[in-house]
């Protein structure tokens, strides 16, 4: 096994959610799965936190709405700044 | 033009979508609300620079999206005192044989799961803001605000190799953290 290899491995993992991945890198980092299973459990682990933030995203909790106290708070605001001018 | 030009208009058709907007970020209704209030005001104040050619609510978003760039920036200027030392980029695998310190064991729970787990976000949350500030920064930025690289690099002045590798110990960070306040081991 190359030296460094799983700290290697682990960056690509990283690039694979930011870019596509040249045809080597992928061959390699497949390769490396085959022999490492910690390299493999943390592409699994850092997908999968990936696709929680992306599901959090976008369910977007269509329901909040903005509380009254605050709208009224930001419509004050609004006036004394348009009164200044 | 007169008739678009009226903030209190914009509160109340855009107001609930700014916020959801702000509180996807910034998970604080106190503080998206004050994002929303300042959203506003500058808006108006920079009224002249809408040019019309895209609609109120996109301009109001793109407006939102600078304020809340400007709080994480403030944020990670706070949080750089208390750090001085950025963490160590060998403190996840060994020098000698680049092996993992502690090996990432396999996370069986379903995202869609962990998602709507209110104690799990918490732990993410608190993981997150335990990162070094400037990977939380980047990291933020492309997590819950779903910007790409580029837009971070623009934002922040960093280089793409830069948030590339500040996105990668994000990553191993956020790993070990929840290996160990959430999965185990």
């Amino acid at each position: 096994m190359m030296k460094h290899a799983c700290e290697e491995v682990a960056f690509l993992v990283s690039e694979s959610l930011e870019r596509k991945l040249h045809f080597y890198e992928r061959v390699k980092m497949k390769l490396h799965f085959l022999m490492c299973a910690a390299c493999k459990h943390y592409e699994s682990n850092t997908i999968k936190l990936h696709q929680i933030f992306e599901l959090k995203y976008q369910k977007s909790c269509q329901s909040i709405t903005l509380p009254q106290e605050k709208k009224n708070k930001i419509r004050h605001e609004i006036q004394q700044l348009i009164s200044h001018h | 033009m007169t008739i678009h030009m009226n903030p209190q208009q914009w509160l109340d058709e855009h107001g609930d979508m700014l916020y959801r907007f702000a509180m996807q970020r910034a998970q604080d209704s106190e503080l998206a609300a004050d994002l929303v209030q300042e959203t506003l005001l500058s808006a108006w104040k920079g009224r002249a620079s809408f040019s019309g050619d895209s609609s109120v609510r996109t301009w109001l978003i793109g407006i939102l999206k600078h304020k809340w760039i400007d709080h994480l920036r403030k944020e990670i200027r706070r949080r750089e005192h208390a750090e001085l030392a950025e963490d160590d980029p060998g403190a996840w695998f060994d020098a000698n044989n680049g092996a993992w310190k502690n090996h990432p064991s396999q996370w069986h729970d379903d995202p869609a799961m962990l998602c709507s787990d209110e104690q799990f976000m918490s732990i993410l949350g608190t993981c997150v803001k335990k990162l070094p500030a400037k990977q939380a920064l980047v990291f933020e930025m492309r997590e819950f605000q779903g910007l790409d690289s580029n837009e971070i690099c623009k934002a922040c002045d960093v280089s793409a190799t830069n948030v590339h590798v500040l996105l990668h110990r994000a990553r191993l960070g956020l790993r070990h953290c929840l290996q160990k306040k959430w999965f185990g081991g």
